[in-house]
């Protein structure tokens, strides 16, 4: 039993109620009492986990009382956000998630580790009990993502993907104006992703052998990946221009605007049944990621769909071309052909989507009520896995054909093996 | 070098073309060096050296392993490599291949590199998708000749694998292994599933300990999905009572009573039930969960009976479940949740509403959406627009009409104009034309989604009559906005033109003058130039406004002449931010020309303000003569930082 439910369910008099109790935690100065709180703790703070704690820190009925990371510069950044939030010392800092686990007190985790980590971690959050906020892609491999859901519904947490953009207005109207039939039927959709390697961390061309930082625990950090040395433009931020470790801009992006144009479509608990992709890649260095990619995609209902990064033709985000005009949905803009199909209101009467305007509002929401959230464990895996196949379909040189029915490839056995990674020992997926 | 393209040699041009051609095929060797080569350069590749020999080393295997000869040649270089002298990274290159492309050939040189630190990780990937049961025993063999971190990795090898062979193997290890050992050889059962796994697993549960048996458990819960896939609801049951029994920790028990619940067929109600109405706050946490999987529409009754006695959280739990089912079977208790003591219960109850009312929680709905304050309020108003049905849309045309309360009267006034009722476009009409000022301006925002065209003119007539000035400016955009719904550009404005020729009220033909400007119909134009001349102070100041909202350029040299000519400092402030805003509205424009334009604007100014929206759009223009602008600016003390910025960007875009 956690602390919030222990406090339910047991009179006060009955824990020894401490004689001195501050009005914050009594749920004066306008915060949920203590015993109403969501009890957090983040996990990974080297790119979009500081962004989410801050995030979750606004929340008032937030308390986060642990941080945890392999690189002891950014647990220390990371628990000085919680301590000068609360005005005290007392989040923990841990540099071993093992330790993490041990903790009964937790409701939820915020995890924004590298790719390769992600399944791993999010099973032992699941098995813990704890509610999940995950960034995307959901998982490394495809059959990783069936096993995270699997485990997401066995110990019945709250799962949250960190495909924010359904949390945003535009986002929601193009996909209820897909839904509401405004275009027609849909002939053809687009979705354009970003091109090439992008430096976040300026360690581009850092290539060089040389031992790990002491701050960092390299060996974790490498985890169930395939070995590879330290260097510096291996780690932070720019892992994921490296196969073992993430899987390119494809990848990176496949979970915001592919997710967007399954959700316009009503896709996502289904996927495409035919994937066929051609890539380029620098040939040197470390980066083994694609740098110009295309797949050609089919759904069952006969749907093509183009994913490209690096195509000007394929405008960056979600466009659904149909037999009465096209909509284009993006964070740079909003555009519909006719143009005033933009503003058209959708009546309560016709579809509407799951509405949310705060990713993360919506998730503590559902934390309290079970409800899914609007970016849930399983449509996370559906639009990753075009990704997977993506990936598998470029690497194979063949279209691969798809049952998204029961998630097999079908008469391709050198694919099928494709869809599954190798762990390095000792490292083993949970059950 | 496949793609190259080369033109055919004519007569006359033979030296060339035969000079070409062998230039082509030293380039081709180069380009496609043998298998040999590669590996010969590969076997001394080191982690950290240039990763050129592996990307020529992958792109070789995937051009050389579709065809089944190629590809058995191709794997027995591959073995013979992983036999003789290399590096550990290149062996790694080398079995990350084998993955897809081995076969029960490599097996036996995979096996011979499972022992050894450096490379049992390639051989485990290798052999890890090898069919066949070669590579269960070649892994099998390797557990007794391995300990720690190298036996760990077979252990999970074989889980991967799924190897059933394996069985007896790990489920010695749970028994006799370390800790960490026993551990990844519970997991690796579970993975392997089957009913020998559950059996083995099943046993083992009962002296395991610590963390072992947490591993064992949660591989259990695994094979109890198997079998409740396969229909053994007898044996999976058996698997969650003893795993429900087994005290490892509650999230693992919250998982097997779930499944003890699925397997219990036609008890699974009852267990609910009893969970439901215990003393369990774990388990009555679960079978909520249980809930939408056990009860239809015809018993969620049977659960709906013990809401009264469940805590505040437990209840906006039920609450949320109950979206799923019809109304009859929930309404009941949610309307009545809506009167909770505790307010977030009422708040959910209020949210649950959208997906489960019908049109007899309208007033409710309105009610609290009128009174209420916060949360309360927010999920009133959001479900009484967001319900579904026309039933719905009929309830808040009654309340519309039936409502004495004029706050409540408002909120149906709203739902009108936000859920799209077509059928209240006229009573909004009417509020607008005769009913009380707090409901009037609620009544001209709900008919922007509900007029069109054709009302035009009863729009029109209702201006003038409207005295307040926010009302004034509602109703402008809104006849604007209808306005613009027709499709022809330049019969926008034949409505507004056709009142404004007949209408004498200087008041009301003020406001018809700024109702041609937010529409923006040119034809509009040599109306307000004739107002403006006329010089009365309100008709010139709605014509230099009527300018000032053009949404396009064509209005342009109207604002510049007023922001030249006017005496009234606030027409001369709004003209010249127009005239800003419409060069900005011309991006196809000569450069040098656009900056001509805005180095006028910023002589006709001394304000930071508009010297500040000069500075904003000149980068848009770069050119040496916007430059110059920019830069002239950067010793103004209060604008030289928007100086700096712009002169920055307009330095980046010409490349200086």
């Amino acid at each position: 039993m956690r602390r919030r439910d222990f406090l339910k369910t047991v009179p006060a008099a009955a824990i020894g109620f401490p004689s001195i109790v501050s009005a914050s935690a009594l749920g004066l100065e306008g915060r949920p009492p203590a015993s109403d709180r969501i009890v957090m703790a983040g996990v990974g703070f080297g790119m979009m986990g500081p962004g989410n704690m801050e995030a979750f820190l606004s929340k008032d009925e937030v308390q986060w009382v642990a941080v945890c990371d392999l690189d002891k510069n950014h647990l220390a950044e990371a628990k000085a956000m919680a301590d000068t939030k609360y005005g005290n010392k007392s989040c923990a800092a841990y540099t071993n998630f093992d330790e993490l686990l041990k903790r009964r007190d937790l409701d939820a985790v915020s995890l924004a580790v590298p790719d390769h980590w992600h399944a791993i971690l999010s099973i032992e959050s699941a098995r813990a009990g704890w509610d999940i906020y995950g960034e995307k892609p959901l998982t490394h491999s495809l059959r990783e993502g069936r096993a995270l859901c699997d485990a997401v519904k066995r110990y019945g947490r709250v799962w949250q993907t960190g495909s924010w953009q359904r949390s945003v207005e535009d986002f929601h109207r193009a996909c209820e104006l897909v839904r509401n039939g405004r275009i027609g039927k849909i002939l053809k959709i687009e979705v354009g992703l970003p091109e090439g390697h992008y430096d976040f961390a300026r360690t581009f061309g850092q290539e060089a052998i040389v031992p790990p930082p002491p701050e960092l625990d390299y060996e974790t950090w490498v985890g169930p990946a395939p070995y590879a040395p330290y260097c510096k433009a291996r780690v932070h931020m720019n892992w994921r221009w490296n196969m073992d470790f993430g899987g390119g801009q494809l990848m990176d992006w496949i979970g915001h605007h592919l997710d967007i144009a399954h959700w316009g479509m009503g896709w996502d608990l289904t996927g495409p049944v035919e994937v066929a992709g051609t890539a380029e890649y620098v040939k040197s260095g470390i980066y083994n990621s694609p740098v110009r990619y295309k797949l050609d995609v089919k759904y069952a209902d006969g749907t093509p769909m183009v994913i490209a990064g690096g195509y000007p033709e394929i405008w960056m985000g979600a466009k659904w071309i149909g037999e009465r005009g096209w909509i284009w949905v993006d964070r740079s803009g909003f555009m519909t052909e006719p143009a005033g199909l933009r503003n058209e209101r959708i009546g309560p009467n016709e579809v509407r989507l799951y509405r949310s305007r705060d990713h993360y509002r919506n998730f503590l929401d559902c934390v309290r009520t079970r409800a899914l959230t609007i970016a849930p464990c399983e449509d996370a895996h559906r639009s990753a896995s075009v990704g997977h196949l993506g990936v598998i379909a470029i690497e194979t040189g063949r279209k691969i054909l798809w049952d998204p029915a029961t998630e097999t490839i079908i008469g391709d056995p050198d694919a099928e093996k494709l869809l599954s990674r190798a762990y390095r020992k000792p490292w083993q997926l949970p059950a | 070098m496949s793609n190259l393209k080369m033109n055919k040699p004519g007569s006359g041009v033979l030296r060339t073309a035969a000079l070409l051609a062998g230039l082509f095929c030293l380039i081709a060797a180069q380009a496609a060096p043998s298998l040999d080569a590669l590996l010969k350069d590969l076997a001394v590749f080191q982690n950290g050296g240039t990763e050129e020999v592996l990307h020529a080393f992958r792109a070789y295997v995937r051009a050389h392993r579709d065809g089944a000869e190629e590809r058995e040649s191709l794997e027995t270089k591959l073995d013979a490599f992983l036999a003789g002298e290399a590096t550990p990274a290149s062996k790694m290159a080398v079995c990350r291949e084998l993955r897809t492309i081995g076969t029960e050939r490599s097996v036996p040189v995979l096996a011979g590199l499972l022992a050894a630190a450096e490379t049992t990780d390639a051989a485990r990937y290798a052999l890890e998708k090898i069919p066949g049961p070669a590579a269960d025993k070649a892994l099998i063999e390797a557990l007794v000749k391995t300990s720690g971190s190298i036996k760990l990795g077979i252990i999970q090898s074989l889980g991967g694998r799924k190897s059933q062979i394996a069985m007896p193997e790990l489920a010695e290890l749970v028994l006799v292994g370390d800790e960490a050992t026993a551990g990844a050889a519970a997991t690796a059962l579970g993975s392997v599933g089957g009913p020998d796994a559950s059996k083995a697993l099943f046993n083992l549960l009962g002296v395991a300990s610590g963390e072992v048996k947490s591993r064992t458990a949660s591989s259990l819960l695994l094979c109890g999905e198997e079998l409740l896939k396969n229909k053994d609801t007898k044996a999976a049951a058996a698997i969650y009572d003893r795993v429900f029994g087994s005290k490892v920790s509650e999230p693992i028990r919250k998982a097997a009573f779930k499944g003890k619940v699925r397997a219990s067929g036609g008890a699974a109600e009852e267990a609910v039930l009893a969970a439901l109405g215990g003393r369990d706050g774990s388990l009555r946490e679960a079978a909520l969960d249980m809930i939408p999987e056990v009860f239809g529409p015809e018993s969620i009754g049977r659960a709906t009976a013990l809401f009264p006695k469940l805590i505040p959280a437990e209840k906006i739990r039920f609450l949320s479940v109950l979206c799923g089912y019809p109304k009859d079977a929930t309404l009941p208790v949610i309307k009545a949740a809506t009167d909770s003591p505790d307010a977030s219960v009422r708040v959910e109850a209020l949210r649950v509403l959208e997906k489960t009312g019908d049109g007899s929680v309208v007033g409710l709905l309105a009610e609290r959406a009128a009174r209420a304050s916060g949360p309360e309020q927010f999920a009133a108003r959001t479900s009484l627009l967001g319900m579904k049905g026309a039933d719905i849309d009929q309830a808040v045309l009654d309340l519309l009409a039936a409502a004495s309360d004029e706050a409540v009267k408002a909120v149906a006034v709203r739902a009108v104009g936000e859920r799209s009722i077509g059928a209240g476009k006229d009573a909004l009409i009417s509020i607008v034309r005769s009913g009380p000022a707090v409901l009037r301006l609620e009544a001209i925002r709900g008919l922007k989604g509900l007029a069109g065209p054709e009302d035009l003119s009863a729009l029109l007539v209702l201006l003038p009559g409207l005295e307040d000035e926010t009302e004034q400016e509602e109703m402008q955009n809104l006849i604007a906005g209808v306005a613009l719904t027709i499709v022809r550009p330049n019969a926008r404005a034949d409505a507004v033109k056709s009142l404004l020729a007949v209408t004498t009220d200087l008041k009301a033909r003020g406001s018809l003058l700024r109702v041609l400007g937010k529409i923006g119909d040119d034809s509009g134009l040599p109306l307000i130039r004739k107002a403006l001349a006329e010089g009365n102070p309100d008709l010139v100041d709605a014509a230099v406004r009527a300018f000032c909202d053009w949404p396009t350029s064509t209005a342009k040299d109207d604002v510049m002449a007023v922001a030249r000519t006017s005496a009234n400092p606030v027409h001369k402030v709004l003209a010249l931010q127009a005239f800003i805003r419409m060069i900005e509205l011309e991006p196809y424009r000569n450069p040098a020309a656009a900056a001509a334009d805005l180095e006028i604007a910023l002589k006709l100014t001394s304000r930071p303000e508009e010297k500040k929206l000069v500075l904003g759009v000149l980068p848009r223009f770069a050119c040496p003569e916007a430059r110059a602008i920019a830069e002239s600016l950067l010793n103004d003390p209060e604008v030289k930082a928007e100086a700096a910025i712009a002169v920055a960007r307009i330095k980046e875009r010409l490349g200086s």
